[in-house]
């Protein structure tokens, strides 16, 4: 039986469910900030140091006298920014890469291939120093070191989930209909290895949120005052035995992101797979 | 012969709410081979899964069966209780023999264990002596030189000593009853009939009943006593195989023996009467020459000489307008690489390829991607790896036109689709949301498209279900009457050919071994390998 309401169809579909509406929290609290906050998310109030939460600012606030809900708030919009940018980048550089690889075979497959081993092998964080060292830090930094670190990922599931379809009768078939590469590229290969992209671009933007805060912890991302949940967490350490819940904060709405984005990949996959329509 | 082995009652099989198996009863003598005949979705292949306790998640068993000398019912047991029937009093040989094996452990020590894991404690045989006995009986299934073959992996094994070790397996502790679900399906036909004859040697030999599933309902005629004929979950016919074959009462069991008989000439459709009389010298239409397809063979090593495996060599064929041709051969007798190569998915390594739109000639197997194009086209074995998941059928069938999106290629695709016997709704769908059969029809239309000269099919009905196989093949036959245009089919099923063809090539390991009209072929066959292949096909009656 068909469920036809949307609440039974949502109930089938836990994961992607619950996924869903963590990511939609995120992303409306980001885009909430962008029109209102509670407080000036960088106001410094000297006399309002460190309140406990409840009464007039819901979280409490920091040494410097800062509003929490609303860095939060803004943090998340740093976060998502950050994510979207980063994977952008990503997905821009190694699919393609990898559709070319899985296409031809022979050489150009295999230096792709090695100059992604390459980039796999050196350290995300070393790029990222080395481009703040010479670029300076910001957010833009922070997104193009996490974009180049991750592309390689999709390099390789790309260039995997290309050889799977190049291997399959209908890419002869369209060869016999006379096809060029590139149609049989756009056409017949990249929607059928959507999925492993969509399922890894959710991984990598899980990544890219835990990777913005770790360079932001490590002073290498967004530099202050703008709000970031990995500056809030770097802020709130010194007082990590006196005042715990100022760390807890961006660490759960990191864990949420995280939580929500791998959960929606999943949902997203079997969602998108039209021959598994009504299987479980 | 009269002592009962197992008793089925009112056995069903349910996913969630969904009845996939309802109600069968049976029951199998000691000694007796009964066959279950169905085709894919009747419930044959979860009826003897359900008898051993292997169903998949999701699926639940109802009723009982009772097999002589265990004191519980089958369908009630736990999986404990179970495990020591399976193997010691049942044994069960599967489809795939590759998927069946343990790709990681040789050969010999799969088939001992069995031996070592069954039996009283005091009574297991030691590591050596299990693998002596497993080596014993390896021989006695006539697997050549089975020391060496017991200390091999199941991938350096073919296809037929692979199912012959499943077969040990299964058989290394004398089961009573022995469960074959479509154990060569998966073969070549005269390997098919080496392992029906030793299944069948083995159960005369040592009283061992068979139940044995599966779609060929001439093979199963072959192997079994008594027949059970599955539709949608039920037995709607049963009886002595002489009795069900001769005088059907069921409808289906009706349908499935006339669909079957695909050997008969007589019901060869009727296009020879309505085709106009062939000229003289019928244009021919594509020319191939000393085909030859030679693939480098990974080094041994560093600076070892590179070696090569041949899979076609000097191949002659003329494809005329009108003429249908089928090549025929087992796997590995290089029959789809020549299909490829006359249709300029891969190159020759030498000869020449003339047909329409062929560039033709030799080159590196890099120089790939020059198709042969809109005068040739091909449909292909498997209608759901040939037809993208992720387009439209009226996408797929408008894939060769040159202008897609015209309103001149949707009245095409709404042609076409009639043209193979589709409504017109099918072209909003998805492949998915067809059967096989109608699978192949969309390939059918798509290869139409382009207006083609030529036809190549690669096996068009193998994965197509019995009922629907005779459909397909007149599908083809009428299409290409229609347009004169030269068809071949490239097949390991003699019976295709006798059906369709006028001309047959037999291959084997690359090389034609005997060429010549269909019926002169069938009735005196001239190489000692094609005899062999047409005694190797079971024919009913």
């Amino acid at each position: 039986m068909k469920a036809r309401s949307l609440l039974g169809r949502l109930a089938r579909r836990p994961a992607l469910t619950a996924g869903g509406i963590l990511v939609t929290l995120i992303l409306a609290l980001a885009l909430l900030s962008l029109l209102w906050t509670p407080y000036d998310p960088t106001h410094v109030e000297a006399a309002q140091r460190l309140l406990p939460p409840g009464g007039e600012h819901l979280l409490g606030t920091d040494q410097f006298g800062r509003d929490v809900v609303s860095r939060l708030m803004t943090g998340a919009r740093t976060t998502v920014f950050v994510g979207v940018v980063a994977v952008g980048f990503a997905v821009a550089i190694g699919v393609p890469m990898g559709v070319a690889a899985g296409m031809s075979g022979g050489p150009l497959s295999a230096l792709l291939m090695r100059v992604s081993d390459f980039l796999l092998a050196f350290p995300a964080l070393l790029l990222a120093i080395m481009l703040a060292a010479v670029y300076g830090t910001s957010t833009l930094t922070a997104m193009v070191a996490i974009g180049i670190a991750s592309a390689p990922g999709f390099a390789r599931v790309a260039r995997a989930a290309t050889l799977r379809v190049m291997a399959a009768e209908y890419v002869d078939a369209a060869r016999l209909a006379r096809r060029t590469r590139a149609a049989i590229a756009v056409r017949h290969v990249l929607p059928n290895i959507r999925d492993v992209v969509i399922v890894q671009a959710s991984v990598a933007f899980a990544t890219a949120v835990l990777a913005e805060a770790a360079l932001s912890y490590l002073g290498l991302g967004t530099p202050p005052p703008t709000p970031s949940w990995g500056r809030m967490l770097l802020d709130s350490q010194e007082l990590l035995f006196d005042k715990p819940e100022l760390c807890l904060w961006p660490g759960l709405a990191v864990a949420a992101a995280v939580l929500g984005l791998n959960l929606l990949g999943d949902g997203l996959r079997d969602r998108f797979d039209p021959t598994l329509e009504g299987v479980r | 012969m009269s002592s009962r082995l197992l008793e089925v009652d009112g056995l069903t099989v349910d996913a969630g709410d969904r009845p996939l198996v309802r109600g069968v009863g049976f029951t199998v003598d000691r000694g007796e081979r009964v066959g279950i005949i169905g085709e894919s979705g009747s419930g044959k292949t979860l009826t003897a899964l359900a008898l051993l306790g292997l169903l998949g998640e999701g699926l639940r068993a109802g009723g009982s069966a009772r097999l002589d000398g265990v004191p519980f019912d089958l369908l009630g047991a736990t999986d404990r209780e179970l495990s020591a029937v399976r193997g010691r009093l049942a044994g069960m040989v599967f489809q795939e023999p590759m998927t069946a094996l343990n790709p990681v452990m040789k050969v010999g020590p799969q088939v001992a264990e069995a031996l070592r894991l069954h039996g009283a404690r005091s009574e297991r045989p030691g590591r050596a002596a299990a693998l002596a006995t497993a080596v014993d009986l390896l021989d006695r299934l006539r697997l050549p030189d089975p020391a060496r073959a017991a200390r091999a992996y199941p991938h350096q094994l073919s296809g037929g000593q692979r199912q012959r070790a499943v077969l040990g397996g299964a058989l290394a502790t004398d089961p009573a009853l022995l469960i074959c679900d479509e154990p060569t399906t998966a073969l070549d036909v005269t390997v098919q009939k080496e392992i029906v004859d030793l299944v069948t040697g083995v159960s005369d030999e040592r009283g061992t009943a068979v139940l044995y599933i599966s779609h060929d309902l001439a093979l199963v005629a072959s192997v079994c006593h008594r027949v059970l004929v599955m539709y949608e979950g039920e037995i709607v016919e049963s009886g002595p195989v002489e009795q069900v074959l001769r005088r059907p009462e069921h409808p289906y069991t009706r349908a499935l023996l006339k669909a079957s008989d695909l050997t008969v000439p007589a019901s060869r459709p009727a296009v020879p009467a309505s085709r106009p009389p062939a000229p003289a010298e019928p244009r021919t239409l594509l020319k191939a020459r000393g085909l030859t397809r030679r693939y480098a063979r990974p080094r041994r090593a560093l600076f070892a000489p590179r070696t090569h495996f041949t899979a076609l060599e000097g191949l002659d064929l003329d494809l005329r307008a009108g003429g249908r041709v089928g090549v025929v051969g087992e796997s590995g007798s290089g029959k789809t690489t020549l299909l490829r190569l006359l249709s300029g998915l891969d190159r020759p390594t030498s000869g020449t390829v003339d047909g329409p739109g062929v560039a033709g000639g030799a080159g590196g197997p890099g120089a790939a991607g020059k198709v042969a194009g809109h005068g040739l086209q091909v449909v292909f074995q498997d209608p759901m790896g040939s037809l993208d998941p992720r387009m439209r059928v009226r996408d797929i069938i408008a894939e060769p036109l040159p202008d897609r999106r015209s309103p001149a290629a949707t009245a095409r695709v709404a042609e076409l689709l009639a043209d193979v016997g589709l409504p017109a709704e099918a072209a909003d769908r998805y492949p998915h949301q067809f059967s096989g059969g109608q699978r192949q029809r969309i390939a059918i239309a798509r290869a139409l498209a382009p207006r083609p000269s030529v036809l190549l099919a690669d096996e068009p009905v193998s994965a197509l279900d019995v009922s629907v196989r005779a459909q397909i093949l007149d599908v083809l036959s009428k299409v290409t009457a229609e347009r004169e245009m030269a068809l071949c089919i490239v097949t390991h099923d003699l019976g295709v050919v006798r059906y369709l063809c006028d001309e047959v090539v037999v291959m084997k390991e690359g090389r034609v071994v005997e060429r010549g009209p269909v019926e002169r072929v069938w009735e005196a066959p001239g190489h000692p390998y094609t005899r062999q292949l047409l005694e190797a096909v079971p024919v009913l009656h």
